[in-house]
């Protein structure tokens, strides 16, 4: 068998990674960890390797940190087990399976069209609303699945304008708009971001409960005041060369009544959906026991029972392999807690830092997004949340419910690389942008999200009493 | 010379430069010109790998038939347009195909499919694309960099190349655009022979240039540098861009400062002439 250049640096580092976690077995125990501890810490950096690498798969890295605590004898088997059948993931696998019976009767499509229809009045406007529509159906569905609808809506929106891809202003803002208005979108809810139920599932662990209406109100100043400002910047840095839009009028209208009537299952998923929301907002805080994870499954279950969706589809539409991924970072999380690390190395990270809580954030948040723009946000958020949590413990908030919160908003911000989001590669297939338009772009969109989120963390939060 | 040109043209952007010039070869050489619109599957595939399975492979499936109808059926006709309209009367045969494939194998198919006998490319590192072909091709390459009025021809002989088509390019270009031609004979310091064989080889092929640049009526200035050619390349030409360099093969490999297929380096680095480079 002949491996590819590719292949091989895949292996190499693999087994660089396998090394350092050896190097790390060999090290003695550092001032104030134990074995545990160092070696929670070396399936951290094996994971973070592996995450940004990507030399294997996302989901088998996941797995990876699971079983590996219980052969470097850090956990029992059953304890780890236990910590991946977290109600988070039981929340996300709902979530999905709601997901898939929109996207199957592309309910999502008619919200889309219908929305977008609404901003044909100029170039300017019609930019905003793909950025305000690609945000909002992220608040109900995972935001890679709002990309893969609206680019090819976008696209053929673009070609029936006879825009020029590279060329075009108006195409590289419209592309923009779709990757920025996912990500940003994804903030807002529990179900748009993968990144957030791992958060509140690692909350849990701490007995630290986040509700559906908590999560909203903690997350959507962050989007609100970031989407305007991300809008006028891009139409600031590439001014629209398009004047005229009725071709868009006559493509959004063909479009419309090619989806014909609302049929009478996409009626039901609405209802479901419409149901579903209701009971995570509501259904909680009256019934205290039944969490988000039963609302979310029931909200499947009767996907399916009402003939939404079938077990094919659910097998076909759900990515299973981020499930296993959030099961592993959520043991990653709890490991290193349990074993100490965490707070070993936030005492680090703060003994350079100082113990100023304002420069923490502003740290924190520096930290979550620079890993995010180079791995899968997912992992980033994943792998930072423990640390958060032990910075929040050696400076006194009280809780980790604010580095949690912190990390899991600013692991959304991966505006620069066309890797460092599905949103953005997905966008950048249709070749209205270069690699050079999204870092010139990104870097000052992630400045100005950056500001927000600090500014939203040191006040807002406060005010309300997150810390 | 140049019967038939393609001049690729990758879904990921569209090379605005090579298009102009494609244009203004074939009608100078009476050339058909073959647009070649490529949908790249290999980005479709940089998805998949970056979305790691929160993409799920039926979306994925069901995206990239939508885009590649979209793009094939609607932005190929938008750029053949665009083409078409930029070459009207310029009394142009135009060949219009599409592939979906990856950007190095639709073009060599391409190649042999329309016997093309020149392509006409831009090279951007900023892309996902595959640029092997500069290298595979068995056909001329043209690497136009700035769309820029070429102003001077440089022709570059070696002692590491047969130097039999590049004056013939050359001389042909020179005449045919009415510019000024500057011949470079590079000794390069990594591979010379004996001194007393190199110089004689180079004085033969002067006497000989000469010859045939009188009887075809054209003049050339001559200059013999000895120095390692890419080197040479790079120092020479970075900043000539109202320029072609004409290269031939080289007998080893060399390292070309203007086609690294490694991302890794910066594109400053780019060379700013104009390059065709012989097969």
């Amino acid at each position: 068998m002949v491996l590819t250049v590719e292949e091989k640096q895949r292996i190499a580092v693999l087994i660089a990674g396998f090394i350092i976690l050896v190097i790390f077995y060999l090290l003695p125990n550092p001032e104030g960890l134990g074995t545990d501890g160092k070696m929670m810490i070396g399936i951290l950096v094996l994971g973070i390797i592996l995450w940004v690498s990507e030399a294997i798969p996302l989901a088998i890295t996941g797995l990876l940190v699971i079983i590996l605590q219980p052969i470097l004898y850090i956990a029992e088997p059953k304890h780890v087990f236990t910590a991946f059948g977290n109600t988070a993931v039981f929340f996300l696998i709902g979530a999905f399976i709601i997901a898939s019976a929109i996207e199957k009767h592309n309910l999502h499509k008619r919200i889309a069209l219908l929305f977008l229809s609404k901003f044909e009045n100029s170039p300017k406007s019609f930019t905003l609303g793909i950025m305000l529509c690609c945000s909002f159906l992220s608040f109900i569905i995972p935001e890679h699945a709002v990309a893969v609808l609206m680019m090819p809506i976008v696209l053929s929106i673009l070609v029936s304008l006879n825009v020029i891809p590279r060329l075009s202003n108006f195409g590289k803002v419209s592309m923009l708009a779709i990757a920025y208005g996912c990500s940003i979108g994804s903030l807002g809810t529990l179900i748009g971001g993968a990144r957030n139920p791992v958060t509140i599932g690692f909350l849990e662990t701490q007995d630290i409960q986040v509700s559906f209406l908590d999560w909203m109100i903690y997350s959507m100043p962050v989007v609100f005041i970031s989407l305007p400002f991300i809008w006028l910047l891009l139409i600031h840095f590439y001014p629209l060369e398009i004047k005229d839009l009725k071709e868009v009028h006559i493509k959004l209208n063909k479009e419309i009544k090619s989806l014909g009537p609302a049929t009478s299952e996409e009626k039901m998923v609405t209802y479901i959906l419409i149901g579903t929301v209701i009971a995570w907002i509501f259904i909680p805080s009256i019934f205290s026991y039944i969490g988000l994870a039963v609302i979310a499954v029931s909200g499947g279950i009767v996907m399916f029972f009402s003939g939404s969706i079938t077990w094919k589809d659910i097998e076909q539409r759900v990515p299973w392999g981020i499930v296993l991924l959030y099961g592993g970072a959520i043991t990653l999380g709890i490991g290193m807690l349990e074993t100490g690390a965490a707070e070993w190395l936030a005492n680090n990270l703060l003994s350079i830092s100082g113990d100023n809580p304002v420069i923490a954030i502003f740290l924190l948040i520096l930290i979550t997004v620079l890993f995010t723009n180079v791995m899968s946000n997912t992992a980033a958020v994943a792998m930072i949340l423990p640390i958060g949590a032990g910075i929040a413990l050696v400076l006194g908030f009280g809780s980790p419910l604010i580095t949690s919160m912190i990390i899991a908003l600013a692991g959304g911000l991966a505006f620069i690389l066309v890797i460092a989001t599905p949103a953005n590669a997905i966008t950048y297939s249709a070749g209205y942008f270069s690699t050079k338009d999204l870092i010139r772009a990104g870097i000052i969109v992630n400045f100005i999200c950056i500001l927000v989120l600090f500014i939203i963390a040191i006040t807002y939060w406060r005010l309300i009493g997150l810390w | 010379m140049f019967k038939k040109i393609l001049l690729p043209l990758p879904s990921e952007y569209y090379p605005e430069f090579a298009s102009r010039r494609a244009i203004e070869i074939a009608s100078k050489f009476k050339s058909k010109l073959t647009l070649e619109y490529i949908f790249e599957k290999s980005v479709i595939d940089k998805i998949n790998n970056v979305s790691s399975g929160a993409v799920t492979q039926c979306s994925l499936e069901e995206m990239s038939e939508e885009i590649e109808n979209v793009e094939v059926g609607g932005e190929s006709s938008i750029i053949f347009e665009k083409i078409e309209k930029e070459a009207q009367g310029k009394n142009i045969e135009l060949r219009k195909v599409i592939h979906s494939g990856h950007h190095t194998d639709e073009i060599l198919d391409c190649i042999r499919e329309h016997e093309i006998d020149l392509i006409i490319t831009e090279f951007h590192r900023d892309t996902l694309l595959d640029y092997n072909f500069l290298y595979e091709s068995p056909v001329p390459i043209w690497l136009e960099q700035n769309g820029n009025k070429i102003k001077k021809i440089f022709g570059v002989l070696t002692n590491l190349s047969p130097n039999i088509l590049v004056p013939t390019a050359a001389f042909k270009l020179s005449k045919t655009f009415n510019i000024p031609l500057h011949l470079y004979y590079v000794l390069d310091t990594t591979d010379m022979g004996k001194e007393e064989t190199e110089l004689k080889l180079q004085k033969e092929l002067i006497r000989d240039l000469k010859q045939r640049a009188k009887n075809i009526n054209i003049y050339f200035e001559f200059d013999t540098v000895t120095q390692e050619i890419s080197n040479f390349l790079d120092h020479t030409f970075r900043h000539e861009n109202n320029s072609l360099v004409i290269l031939g093969r080289f007998k080893k490999p060399v390292k070309l400062p203007f086609i690294s297929l490694d991302k890794k380096i910066e594109t400053s680095k780019k060379l700013e002439a104009n390059v065709l480079m012989l097969k």
